[in-house]
């Protein structure tokens, strides 16, 4: 195995730790989705719906996949929380999380 | 200083000199700490063990060929901080804390557990451990009893206590080590990139 391949490995398996302990680092596209999410629900004391997120000046040139990924493991790591039905397409900060 | 940079990027001489750079940061800076406030039986197994790390990493990234880094890594150590060659139990010292994490690891995948790492899974990072601490009971059995005769029989379980403990907290203290290394390399990675754009 090259030399890199021993480091990448390496670097895997502890982003794995770090991610199965909850205490990974949030990447720059999800730091832009929670930073997006809680200023529009500053806004508006409200649940913010997929689309006004999308919208935003920070998320508007994002790919969708990006996005979608961003939102699946922000849910999963208790940053944000979905609001009502599986379709609903709302979402919170989860305030608590942030300490 | 030409060797040593040849040594530091091949693997076998990585091994080697992160080794050696482990057991000096133990021998200078722990033990003297670890015998001030414990006293003579830290001589015996420190309960931070830094190298073990190296040991257990290592053979998982290299699986057995990490012996090829290992044996040699323990015999100069061994050599430069002290031990004495004085009967043929002292010269199975170095090779069997060699082998510990490789027969662990090779002991774990013939029972059909997958820890080494493949792109077939996850890594598996709690293997990593387990794998540790079975290297650190086959070292600590080893160890203990090779060096039997520089400690009293009732001192037996202790010692064999303080080479797991000293053995696992130096392989997770060494992981979180390396979680906060590889966040600072990203974040200057990160602040690289951005002033080469600007």
């Amino acid at each position: 195995m090259p030399q890199i391949q021993y480091y990448a490995q390496l670097r895997n398996l502890i982003m794995q730790m770090e991610t199965d302990l909850s205490i990974a680092s949030l990447t720059e596209i999800e730091k832009k989705v929670i930073s997006a999410l809680i200023m529009l629900s500053q806004e508006q004391q409200e649940p913010i719906h997929l689309d006004q997120l999308r919208d935003h000046a920070l998320l508007n040139n994002m790919p969708q996949p990006s996005l979608y990924r961003a939102f699946q493991t922000l849910i999963k790591s208790g940053f944000i929380a979905k609001v009502g039905s599986e379709r609903s397409g709302l979402y919170m900060p989860n305030t608590e999380r942030f300490g | 200083m030409h060797l040593i940079s040849a040594l530091y990027h091949h693997w076998l001489g990585f091994v080697i000199i992160i080794y050696v750079s482990m057991f000096w940061l133990c021998f200078n800076v722990i033990f003297p700490i670890e015998y001030y406030f414990l006293g003579e039986s830290s001589a015996i197994a420190s309960l931070i063990f830094l190298p073990h790390a190296v040991r257990v990493l290592s053979s998982w990234l290299l699986g057995p060929k990490a012996l090829f880094a290992l044996i040699p890594a323990e015999i100069i150590t061994h050599t430069i901080w002290g031990l004495e060659y004085t009967s043929y139990q002292s010269y199975l010292i170095p090779i069997f804390s060699a082998s510990s994490a490789v027969l662990a690891f090779e002991s774990l995948r013939i029972m059909g557990y997958r820890i080494y790492p493949s792109q077939y899974h996850k890594p598996n990072w709690i293997g990593v451990i387990v794998a540790g601490v079975l290297a650190s009971i086959f070292n600590s059995l080893s160890g203990a009893y090779l060096k039997s005769e520089a400690f009293a029989k009732e001192d037996f379980i202790e010692i064999i206590a303080r080479y797991i403990i000293g053995d696992t907290t130096g392989l997770i203290l060494s992981m979180i080590m390396l979680m906060y290394f590889f966040r600072f390399v990203d974040m200057r990675t990160t602040t690289l990139s951005k002033r080469a754009m600007n």
